[in-house]
């Protein structure tokens, strides 16, 4: 990526923009005057066709006196990501009424922060709950201590939305629910049994992850990545890995890669049968659903073999892998593989023949396109609404330009759609995995990490099953993290259920949700 | 005399194996689908737990929460009560007939529907409004297939009517019968929260129907609706064991054709079971918006084998 290729695309732009500069292959940051951020912002979103990837605010008060935001926008057609960046003291202006996606992250700024987006169309607290957190006090800044404990009590009322109207009534789900599922509370709002709007709150469960990563070195920090969002160890891990050693310079071995891969695809197939089965179960087919479970289990003890981890938790080091695959393995991964998805074909047939089955899946939850593309969701729930995304693709990592496989997207939005896309994804997985097993080269697993970068930053970056994982991570003067931003897919796809459900009846609720099938953990952090 | 001790022990019967009756229906699934389960007996493990546990009640709670349980039950027992279950003397069949049978049962609903909206919870309600939904659609569809048996045998005395169907035995089995027994099977699977309109296993909520209604119940209370909920589920299993193989010594006293009697009519009940495991196992839970199409199609099977006895 040469600047001049990134001129071009910012041609109708260019006089706003001061300058750009890579930080490095294929990160472009902006610079430009601040009252030009909404236009190059909505150039960028809407014109270009970006999708929004993180939004990352640094508290840099000690170095220049005020906060640093960061919005990076992924470009899919070109291998580049678009940092804007702003410098704010207490205000900043908000583009959520532009850019949907924005909404969140801006909340979170503003809970986490305390700075103020003016403008904003929401401003209630989004992780920060009035009900037992001071609201004045703001967690991420740097004066904030990481272990202080505010005094448990009530601080303030959180407002839900009303709706009002004859017959109308409220159902109130969680945040405790009935399955073994993490908390999350859902209030529908009601006519009978259509549904007119549901809200969604969640991060009940909050754990400071990001807080407590700051001031560490990038080898302790590997303790908290698999325990992001438990079914995405792998993933997230590799994700951060990626960053720490894109700031190291480190080109990690050949065969590691390939190993990386494999582990990576493996994870994949697990969430894709895990996902498979409970759509089963969710519509009470649950001769499929058991069937599909033990092959999700299969896989799973598969992991233990390989790795003895069920979750591949410990494969990834910095600089390469610590379990190598000898022709025993590679062998029984084979043998396994081909079994299971011998198996899988059968229950993917019944699912196709079966009309009471369909009958559910298809209309059910959908969700139209320029509701993922406002949101920038991310992963199957965008592909099977058509919008593509797949960051293996668009900003390919370790061998996956050179591997051959296929990210699907679909049209129609609904649940089928969703679970066709996660099928495909499934045989792709399946598919690259024998790629990798016939092209895996021989050689070193693991090399040394070389100096990380003191006081710059970087994006890592992974598909997880849902969609892409993107890790901002950034130094200090000791080369320690001085932040660090995990995006989980489901922070943006959340945003979605409230409109997938809308034109839905509320026993279909539980299916749409499932389908959707998104990470409390992975969202609250 | 005689003939009460027959008719305590058919009522004895029917509810001493009801929660067996669950239990094989589970078995049987979970032998299809490959799972270790629970055991067979584990029905009556269940009520002997729940009976030793206290009940928590909402502070909502009005009195109707704290009769509904025994009301379900007792309507329910009413109802075993009238049915024959091997033997043509029962307990209250001089009562009451196929009529009562269907509108005490209804009694049960109705109450089981008062008790979910009761304590003000956001699922009772729901649920409460589901039933009233199905067991509208289920009743004419039920009354239809009633009426075919009545208009055969001349009868609405339960009794009766399975008198002369074991009469005639299997020489005069009516092709009528057929529809009948597909119509009856629907209903059954409607009235009972069976799949595919409810799902008696599920844990979410929003989705369920009966289960919904007892969410809020607990200890004795929830003891006595399960109970009551696995008696129904019988009392369909033994009409239509009863009506569609009538087969065993239905009209004789002595002391041999009883303990036969009992013996045929066990392996009727438990054959009776496999289709409703085989109908959850091999279908997915319909829409709830499509349980209408499914109760008008049992209605429609319920007037054709009506008409195909005209004809």
């Amino acid at each position: 990526m040469t600047k001049e290729e990134v001129w071009e695309l910012l041609e109708p732009i260019k006089d706003k923009i001061d300058d750009i500069y890579l930080n490095s292959d294929n990160e472009v940051v902006i610079s430009f005057k601040p009252h030009n951020l909404a236009p190059i912002s909505i150039y960028i979103f809407r014109d270009l066709d970006c999708e929004l990837a993180t939004v990352v605010c640094t508290d840099e008060r000690e170095k220049d006196d005020t906060f640093k935001i960061k919005y990076v926008y992924s470009y899919h057609k070109k291998n580049i990501f678009f940092v804007l960046q702003i410098e704010v003291k207490e205000r900043f202006i908000s583009l959520s009424n532009n850019i949907p996606a924005l909404n969140w992250y801006e909340r979170e700024i503003h809970d986490m922060f305390g700075l103020v987006p003016l403008n904003h169309p929401d401003l209630r607290p989004l992780m920060k709950y009035p009900e037992n957190f001071p609201q004045d006090e703001y967690p991420l800044r740097k004066d904030y201590p990481w272990n202080k404990r505010p005094k448990f009590m009530k601080y303030g009322e959180y407002e839900y939305k009303k709706v009002e109207g004859e017959g109308v009534f409220n159902i109130l789900v969680g945040p405790i629910h009935a399955g073994i599922i993490e908390p999350g509370h859902f209030r529908f709002h009601l006519a009978g049994e259509p549904i007119l709007q549901l809200e969604i709150r969640h991060f009940w469960k909050h754990r400071g992850i990001e807080k407590l990563a700051e001031g560490k070195t990038p080898e302790e920090v590997l303790q908290y990545t698999d325990k992001i969002s438990g079914d995405h160890s792998f993933a997230h891990t590799l994700a951060y890995i990626q960053a720490i050693e894109k700031l190291s310079n480190t080109e990690i071995p050949e065969r590691a890669k390939y190993l990386r891969v494999i582990f990576a695809e493996l994870e994949r197939i697990m969430c894709n049968l895990n996902d498979f089965a409970w759509l089963f179960q969710d519509v009470g087919y649950t001769f499929g659903a058991q069937g599909v479970f033990v092959l999700k289990e299969d896989i799973m003890r598969l992991n233990k073999a390989l790795s003895g981890s069920r979750f591949n938790k410990g494969v990834l080091a910095l600089g390469g892998v610590n379990i190598d695959l000898d022709n025993e393995k590679i062998a029984m991964l084979k043998h396994k593989l081909n079994e299971i998805e011998k198996k899988y074909k059968e229950y993917e047939k019944i699912l196709h023949n079966n009309a009471s089955i369909l009958e559910r899946l298809e209309t059910t939850g959908r969700i139209k396109y320029e509701t993922v593309k406002d949101l920038s969701a991310v992963g199957y729930t965008a592909r099977a609404s058509g919008l593509s995304s797949d960051i293996r693709k668009e900003h390919p990592y370790l061998v996956y330009d050179r591997l051959r496989f296929e990210s699907i997207v679909l049209q129609e939005g609904d649940v089928y759609a969703r679970l066709r896309v996660r099928l495909s994804d499934l045989e792709n997985s399946i598919w690259i995995i024998r790629q990798c097993l016939a092209n895996l080269p021989d050689g070193e697993i693991k090399t040394d990490l070389g100096e990380i970068k003191k006081n710059s930053w970087t994006l890592g970056y992974a598909e997880g099953q849902r969609g892409d994982i993107i890790h901002y991570v950034q130094t200090d003067d000791e080369g320690n993290i001085f932040r660090w931003k995990v995006r989980d897919p489901s922070f943006h796809n959340w945003q979605t259920i409230q409109f997938a459900v809308l034109g839905d009846i509320i026993a279909d609720f539980p299916l749409v949700n499932k389908s959707l099938n998104l990470s409390y953990a992975g969202n609250d952090l | 005399m005689e003939n009460l001790t027959i008719g305590l022990i058919q009522f004895f019967i029917l509810v001493a194996i009801s929660p067996l009756i669950k239990g094989f229906i589970h078995k049987v699934k979970c032998y299809l689908r490959g799972q270790k389960c629970a055991s067979i007996w584990q029905g009556y493990r269940d009520i002997y737990k729940l009976l030793k546990k206290e009940i928590v009640l909402s502070s909502d709670a009005s009195w109707i929460s704290k009769v509904a349980p025994y009301i379900v039950l007792i309507s329910t027992l009413i109802t075993a009560s009238f049915l024959p279950v091997f033997n043509s003397h029962t307990l209250l069949s001089f009562t009451g007939d196929i009529i009562a049978f269907v509108y005490v049962l209804a009694l049960g609903t109705f109450f089981l529907a008062l008790y979910g909206m009761d304590q003000g919870s956001a699922f009772g309600g729901l649920g409460s409004s589901r039933e009233m939904t199905i067991a509208a659609l289920a009743e004419p569809a039920l009354m239809m297939v009633i009426f075919t048996f009545a208009l055969q045998t001349g009868t609405t005395n339960i009794s009766e009517i399975f008198a002369k169907i074991h009469q005639a035995g299997f020489s005069q089995f009516p092709i009528s019968s057929v529809f009948a027994l597909m119509a009856l099977l629907i209903i059954a699977l409607a009235e009972n929260g069976r799949m595919p309109v409810d799902n008696p296993e599920t844990h979410l909520e929003l989705t369920m129907v009966h289960e919904a209604m007892i969410l809020e119940a607990s200890g004795r209370d929830l003891a006595l609706f399960e109970i009551s909920s696995w008696i129904k589920l019988t009392l369909f299993l033994t009409l239509a064991s009863n009506i569609f193989v009538p087969f065993g010594l239905y009209n004789e006293t002595t002391f041999v054709s009883v303990i036969l009697g009992i013996v045929f009519f066990l392996i009727k009940i438990f054959l009776f079971a496999i289709p409703i495991a085989l109908v959850e196992i091999s279908m997915a839970k319909l829409r709830f918006f499509r349980v209408p199409d499914l109760m008008t199609f049992g209605f429609v099977l319920a007037l054709i084998s009506l008409v195909v006895y005209y004809l």
